[in-house]
């Protein structure tokens, strides 16, 4: 685990030069993280560019508990789920169905993909969708949890879960090469 | 985390997701950065003015304070005594508060009769002596030792022989009592050094005059015993100038009796705003589990987080009961706070809302996002505010105290803006928490107590220890307050 203690104190000092290269040791990944919730980059960059000021502005609230990047990356979540709530591109379609009746998915699809295609099929579900299933499947928070983070009830962050998952899986089962060759017309 | 492979392979993909930003991107970071910085510091401000506020009016005050020594401003100035006169050295070794009584025997004393008579005297002084104190050693004796006594207490024991205390050394002021059986020369300690000539106008009244001013009898504050006097016969005495010193002051007032109950008005302006509690744990980004709005409650209706400050004030009526060094005082207190959020246009159109409960709210106006205009939330309450407060200092007749309190309020009237799940921001009223429960804490500099007007000024913070907002729509918003409390005690005018 890279120390990243004296870069932290150097930032909370006012250096500029450390911020900016804790920015830019962490840019990447967390563009790749905002990219993820978002229908396009240039959203994603106004995501992240949010998520890096209250990064800074709230650098002396890291303990050093857990990895730093683990915590800038939770900043980023939390600051796309905000965009996405003010957003007008993306608020209408942020619509959650209350179903108790989700369906089962259990089949493992071989997974040939690459990571960006991987990436383009998540961002092509609907923005619930979407949301759901980075929260859960990538960032790894419990349905408890994203009921509480997006106002909604456990039974319906599963349900719509389930229904994202399955649409996905469908994609990558059934129509593989022709949703390769949509993504890649885009 | 979930044992299922899928999951496991999108996620362990998306970890590689690395994309490169354009170079704009930290440049807007930057920007952030320094704006976030100059809001933080706003707010520090406030807090270091109200600081500065105090020690600039302790300052002022304590510059500025008041002599509060009785000076004796319009002492009559008595001559010097002659060299056969008890030195003025002599009285200064007086203790503040004794009498030293000397008979005319006394050597130190001043010699009576012809000696020191002056040239114009050609009435006789009767002087009498009155016990009106305690005293330690008989006239006889030669010297006389009276403790001190109030004004008030003016008995008369016994009388004296009369030869006992003419040319009696004593610490002025002093003044003729020249009531029907009295005649007595009353004089205290001398703090001043001044002299006089003892002498009796026709109707047999004593006086004590200066050199410029024969004849004049002169009212002077008693503090001690009287001089003892005799018959007429005597020459007019004059006395040393430490011996007596003669004030034009009149006899002190009775002591005002201290009022344990005071009441008066208060005004409280200040800068007001909403914010999130500080017992949540938002927006710290230290715990795992972050969030915006949503992340405490469970609505999809919360209030606008985005506010400015607005515009806060306070003002009403108290009774206050003091103790020793604290008090209590309650009051009723009309109170404003705002705060102002940034909304685009305003669309006169029906919107649905959903709430916490998935119950459908409609609106008729709304507000877009943007920030092409200003949109003020409003509270007005009722409130009854309750004190405790502590003197800290004490500065003569400037005191500063400490208060802290809570109080009950009622919003009588209030708008405030909400955003629903889709961030449309409308107005209501029926989601706002009417019964509210204030801390307040403050400072206060007590001006002039003892005057007709006393002033207290001073910094004071107020918190909304209830939400703002209906629970079930709120995520915890607050009313914080912070103002500079100027109150007026009035139990002296009315």
């Amino acid at each position: 685990m890279t120390d990243y203690r004296q870069l932290i104190k150097d930032c909370l000092k006012g250096s500029a030069v450390a911020q900016k290269q804790l920015y830019v040791h962490f840019a990447e990944s967390m563009l790749g993280v905002c990219y993820r919730y978002t229908k396009s980059l240039t959203d994603a960059e106004d995501v992240m560019q949010d998520g890096f000021v209250k990064v800074f502005l709230h650098l002396h609230q890291y303990k050093s508990e857990g990895e730093l990047g683990g915590w800038i990356r939770r900043i980023m979540v939390t600051t796309a789920l905000n965009y996405l709530k003010k957003n007008n591109q993306y608020k209408y379609d942020l619509v959650f169905e209350n179903s108790s009746v989700h369906p089962v998915a259990d089949d493992d699809p071989e997974m040939f993909l690459s990571t960006k295609e991987i990436a383009e099929m998540i961002r092509q579900l609907p923005t619930g969708y979407q949301t759901i299933f980075n929260l859960h499947a990538v960032e790894g928070y419990s349905h408890v949890e994203i009921g509480k983070m997006l106002g909604i009830n456990e039974g319906t962050s599963r349900s719509q879960y389930a229904r994202a998952r399955g649409l996905l899986i469908s994609w990558i089962n059934k129509n593989k090469e022709d949703v390769k060759k949509k993504l890649y017309a885009r | 985390m979930h044992g299922k492979e899928f999951e496991r392979k999108v996620q362990q993909q998306m970890e590689e997701l690395k994309l490169s930003p354009s170079d704009v991107v930290w440049q807007q970071v930057q920007a952030g950065i320094k704006k976030g910085k100059r809001k933080k510091f706003m707010w520090r401000f406030v807090p270091a003015a109200a600081v500065l506020l105090l020690l600039m009016s302790g300052y002022l005050l304590f510059v500025s304070k008041e002599n509060g020594s009785h000076s004796g401003k319009n002492d009559t100035v008595l001559n010097k005594q002659n060299d056969k006169a008890i030195s003025e050295q002599q009285l200064n070794n007086q203790q503040t508060d004794e009498l030293d009584l000397y008979t005319q025997k006394n050597k130190n004393s001043l010699t009576a009769g012809k000696d020191i008579a002056p040239k114009n005297a050609d009435s006789a002084t009767i002087i009498e002596h009155n016990n009106i104190a305690k005293i330690n050693n008989s006239p006889e004796n030669g010297s006389l030792t009276q403790n001190a006594i109030s004004a008030d207490k003016k008995t008369i024991n016994k009388k004296q022989k009369p030869e006992s205390i003419i040319g009696s050394r004593v610490p002025a002021p002093a003044y003729t009592d020249n009531s029907a059986d009295k005649n007595n020369i009353v004089v205290a300690n001398n703090k001043n050094k001044r002299s006089g000539i003892v002498t009796k106008n026709s109707n047999n009244n004593f006086g004590i005059v200066t050199d410029n001013n024969i004849n004049n009898s002169v009212e002077e504050e008693l503090r001690h015993a009287v001089v003892a006097g005799t018959n007429a016969g005597y020459s007019p005495v004059r006395v040393d100038a430490g011996a007596i010193a003669i004030t034009n002051e009149k006899p002190r007032q009775k002591a005002r009796k201290y009022s344990a109950w005071k009441w008066g008005v208060q005004v409280t302006p200040g800068l007001s705003n909403v914010t999130k509690t500080f017992t949540t744990n938002e927006p710290n980004y230290a715990l795992s589990n972050t969030g915006g709005p949503y992340s405490r409650g469970n609505s999809y209706t919360v209030p606008n987080p985005d506010n400015n400050n607005g515009f806060a004030f306070n003002a009403g009526v108290f009774v206050k009961k003091m103790f020793k060094k604290t008090y209590v005082d309650i009051g009723v207190n009309y109170s404003y706070f705002s705060s102002s959020i940034r909304v685009g246009s305003k669309v006169d159109s029906t919107a649905v809302v959903r709430t916490q409960n998935m119950d459908l709210l409609s609106v008729n106006t709304f507000y877009e996002p943007g920030n092409s205009n200003t949109y003020h939330n409003k509270y007005h309450f009722i409130e009854i505010p309750l004190s405790f407060g502590m003197q800290l200092f004490n500065l003569g007749n400037t005191k500063i105290n400490a208060n802290i309190g809570a109080s009950y309020a009622y919003m009588v009237s209030g708008k405030m803006l909400f955003n629903s799940s889709y961030d449309t921001h409308f107005e209501n009223k029926s989601l706002l928490n009417r019964s509210q429960v204030f801390v307040h804490a403050g400072i206060g500099v007590l001006l002039n107590e003892h005057a007709k007007l006393p002033v207290t000024i001073g910094p004071v913070v107020t918190y909304g220890a209830t939400r703002i907002a209906d629970p079930s729509s709120s995520t915890g918003q607050h009313i914080i307050s912070v103002g500079l409390k100027t109150s007026f005690e009035l139990q002296k005018i009315f």
